[in-house]
């Protein structure tokens, strides 16, 4: 079915609204390197772990 | 606790809580999001549909503005639409205006009649002008061709200037610029950036005592070498990660993979996780300790030339700085950004250290606990 211009028009316009919020861009980000630091955080962990119990 | 000595992480700590506050919580300036139509057509009235981002003219800043006037303070309501073009001489302006008050939209006439006027089919970058005089505006967002019936009678152009529309605000404000594209993604500037400034720090000193355990020998030199390399790289994975994925919603791809500076990366990450390999495959802490850093002391600049130079001398990328794009030191990185960006790049570096001097004093121990 072929579209009319005013359907279409609204179509556009209600593309326009729905986008260009990048706010959750910004949180992603945040929570990336959030979870890289704890990781690498958890491996250091380990490591002095390991350290303690060799001590012992 | 002595301050003297652990005075990188009060750095780490202070500047980091402020850049990633102020760095969520500061407003943008409000800009145009989106217009349509793209592709117009002249000889007749146009109308055009505009969406605006944090709009300065919504109920929410009439209440907050207590003595409500349009011309100052933050309540301001749109009074034209102007279309313009570099490569024609005059503008186009709306014949009628209207927006709401609960969304930033915009409904602009334009009367768009080109006559006999010999105006060439072009883009056109459009502005809104506030009641207070300033403007918001999108580069090269319509493009507006000759109706063949459009030949007859004077143009309807309102003034035959194109004079350079300055967008940028005169006085200063704490708020972040709303750019096309990037809009509250611009944030990432002091989450993105700083992992890459963090890296190169990191494997800079590194670089550092791999030429000093090269000068006198000493095998703790090449401890300390070891450890800030491996967080380097740790700084360096999350830069990948994080650039994908603000990739992903600002230029539609995870890895461009036309993009000079992707590629650079790609190839000076594989040395580093190289510097991992060979370090694993020597025994002898000395036999590793010399070819290691003669290793990681020949690939530092080669490094630097790859995410560095060789962007900026290549014709296009995607990054700003390098190629064809104009690097956020010239006008993309206005004041406010610089607020937090320079803390945001100490603040980072401070942080890795940190835990680069964890991972040194681990394998230290280590080295102490097998040594006995």
């Amino acid at each position: 079915m072929k579209k009319t211009t005013t359907e279409q028009f609204d179509a556009n316009a209600a593309e326009l609204l729905a986008q260009h919020n990048l706010m959750n861009a910004v949180y992603g980000v945040l929570f990336i390197i959030f979870i890289g630091i704890l990781f690498y955080l958890v491996r250091l962990d380990r490591k002095v772990s390991r350290l303690e119990k060799n001590q012992s | 606790m002595n301050v003297k000595r652990h005075w990188y992480k009060w750095v780490a700590a202070i500047c980091l809580l402020y850049v990633v506050l102020g760095g969520l919580f500061l407003p943008l300036k409000p800009g145009i999001t989106g217009i349509s139509p793209v592709k117009l057509t002249s000889g007749k009235q146009v109308v055009l549909k505009l969406n605006v981002y944090n709009a300065p003219w919504l109920k929410a800043n009439a209440f907050e503005d207590k003595n409500i006037s349009t011309t100052t303070g933050k309540f301001q309501i749109p009074s034209k639409v102007i279309l313009v073009s570099k490569a024609v001489t005059g503008r186009w302006e709306t014949t009628k205006i209207g927006f709401s008050g609960d969304h930033g939209q915009i409904i602009a006439s334009l009367d768009l009649t080109m006559g006999r006027s010999k105006i060439p089919n072009e883009y056109y970058s459009v502005f809104v002008q506030l009641s207070n005089g300033r403007y918001l505006g999108m580069p090269d967002a319509v493009f507006l061709e000759r109706n063949l019936a459009d030949t007859l009678g004077a143009s309807s152009f309102l003034t035959k200037s194109n004079d350079y529309i300055n967008t940028d605000r005169e006085n200063f404000e704490m708020s972040f610029p709303n750019r096309v594209v990037l809009n509250e993604s611009v944030r990432n500037l002091f989450y993105h950036v700083p992992m890459w400034f963090a890296m190169l720090a990191l494997l800079g000193m590194a670089a550092w005592y791999a030429i000093a355990y090269l000068r006198f020998g000493r095998l703790m030199d090449d401890t300390k070498a070891d450890a800030l390399i491996r967080v380097g790289i740790l700084a360096g994975i999350l830069g990948c990660i994080t650039g994908a994925a603000w990739a992903r919603v600002t230029w539609q791809s995870w890895w461009p993979a036309a993009d000079p500076k992707l590629n650079g990366v790609a190839i000076g990450m594989t040395m580093y996780i190289a510097y991992l390999l060979l370090r694993s495959t020597l025994s002898d802490p000395y036999q590793r300790a010399r070819i290691t850093s003669v290793y990681s002391v020949f690939i530092f600049p080669i490094f630097i030339a790859l995410i560095v130079i060789m962007p900026k001398l290549s014709p296009n990328s995607l990054h700003p700085g390098s190629g064809g794009t104009v690097g956020f030191n010239k006008y993309d990185l206005d004041s406010t950004m610089r607020l937090f960006f320079y803390p945001a790049v100490v603040g980072w570096i401070a942080l890795f250290y940190w835990i680069a001097n964890l991972r040194l004093r681990i394998a230290n121990l280590t080295e102490k606990q097998l040594s006995e």
